[in-house]
């Protein structure tokens, strides 16, 4: 039950709108349509996993939607090295915006240090690519939330994204991250107006989105087929 | 119960709880845990019979290995985990830095979009990096997810798994994706011993284990795995 019908979006929605396929058994025909929907109603970008950012790039070229991608999702565990192959590959097979998933170990542990060394690394691996920081809003602390901005936002980083959407504990779907307007306003206080919001998570209708647009973002993720886990 | 009764492969039921304990893995990953939370997660196996093997973030593997080495526990990474689709070179990366960081096992999800697409060249493609990547300086298990493909997909990618040098399978990841014992019963009946099975998801009981362990699963990951040890120490000797 999909509330969300793109023929309903306004223009300026449908600019703000990460239109959104990062289901375990998304087809090679849900890139397609993803990419021809992206296109037709003039998306800000599609997001599919590293491995078919290739196709997608093929399915939007000529279109001006962007290829977006999220790194080590979705739980941000792997070396700052993985991460960083994962984005040089995904710039160079197309990629155009890169969301980067850190390691909240190491930053709930507030090892400040470790946490720039592994977005400076990830930046490094970008060659130009927008550059968006995933939080888990919900699992970090408000001063979590201040360092990591303030840190990305130096290196470069435009855009931070309240949740990666997937769930955190594995037997509970319930920790799946939403996106709210409260919390599009806590980025954007956390990251004292240098960042711009990206919301995620959960939203399943063109007044949810009008909604998080009003509290400051400006990208919305879309997700294609919101079928549950 | 034994080992091969009613025709069945693999290891048969644990007879003891340090048997089932030894085939028994579980994970603490950090978004759902702190640092701190994880040390303290880790030490609690020093009262319990050892286990075989712990999941931890890969920037954690150090501070794991202090824990559980002198534990006889492995510690084990992933990637492409749980929900895969990572770009093959990111986990070829990942399974070197898994080997580097001295991790025992890694556990990688396979290219489940080529396989619910059809396209099983690119599935072998993927599979053979993989294995190349590991050698044999890491355990490799893979997870072909059979709890979302149907028996003709579950066959077909296990045989090009098989084809590539895959050893080692984990049926499933967990996070709601839950191995059903009739995909273990299917692959045992299908590649008798070509593979080792390891199971993730839904195993929430003693009972449970054993059930898993009785259709031929080698080894469990379950996150409630005190539950479980605890229950064993009670019923097995």
């Amino acid at each position: 039950m999909n509330a969300f019908t793109l023929q309903q979006v306004s223009p300026e929605l449908a600019r703000a709108i990460e239109y959104t396929d990062l289901r375990k058994d998304i087809t090679y025909g849900d890139v397609e349509r993803l990419c021809l929907k992206a296109r037709s109603i003039g998306c800000a970008c599609v997001v599919v996993p590293s491995i078919l950012v290739p196709l997608a790039a093929q399915y939007v070229s000529g279109a001006s939607v962007g290829v977006g991608t999220l790194i080590a999702y979705p739980f941000g565990t792997q070396a700052t090295n993985v991460k960083a192959k994962e984005v040089e590959v995904a710039v160079s097979q197309g990629a155009t915006e890169i969301e980067a998933i850190p390691h909240y170990g190491t930053l709930r542990a507030g090892q400040w240090s470790e946490v720039e060394a592994e977005l400076s690394a990830i930046r490094d691996a970008a060659g130009g690519s927008i550059l968006k920081l995933v939080l888990e809003t919900s699992y970090l602390t408000a001063d979590q939330l201040r360092f990591a901005c303030a840190i990305a936002s130096d290196l470069g980083f435009t855009y931070v994204v309240n949740t990666t959407g997937f769930r955190v504990v594995s037997t509970r779907p319930e920790t799946a991250g939403q996106a709210d307007p409260q919390i599009v306003q806590q980025l954007l206080e956390a990251s004292s107006g240098r960042f711009r919001v990206k919301a995620a998570g959960g939203i399943e209708n063109p007044a949810a989105a009008q909604a998080l647009l009003d509290a400051g973002a400006t990208r919305i993720a879309i997700e294609a087929g919101n079928r549950s886990f | 119960m034994t080992n091969g009764q009613r025709g069945k492969r693999g290891r048969g039921l644990p007879q003891t709880a340090a048997e089932l304990a030894s085939r028994m893995m579980t994970a603490v990953f950090s978004p759902a845990a702190t640092e701190e939370e994880a040390k303290a997660f880790l030490h609690r196996f020093a009262d319990y019979p050892r286990i075989d093997a712990i999941f931890v973030d890969q920037p954690w593997v150090a501070m794991a290995k202090e824990f559980l080495d002198p534990l006889g526990i492995a510690v084990g990474v992933e990637a492409a985990y749980p929900v895969g689709n990572t770009s093959t070179e990111a986990k070829v990366a990942a399974i070197k830095e898994g080997i580097r960081l001295g991790a025992v096992e890694i556990d990688i999800g396979g290219h489940f979009s080529a396989i619910v697409s059809g396209d099983y060249v690119t599935v072998e493609v993927d599979t053979k990096a993989m294995v190349e990547a590991a050698g044999d300086e890491i355990r490799l298990m893979v997870l072909p997810e059979t709890a979302i493909l149907t028996n003709d997909e579950k066959l077909r990618t296990l045989e090009v798994y098989a084809e590539a040098g895959v050893t080692g399978i984990k049926t499933s990841s967990g996070y709601g994706w839950n191995t059903q014992i009739e995909d273990v019963l299917l692959v045992r009946r299908v590649f008798a011993d070509a593979f080792q099975i390891d199971v993730s998801g839904g195993v929430r009981t003693l009972d449970h284990a054993l059930a898993y362990f009785d259709a031929g699963t080698d080894k469990i990951h379950a996150s409630p795995i005190f539950k479980v040890l605890e229950e064993a120490k009670e019923r097995l000797s």
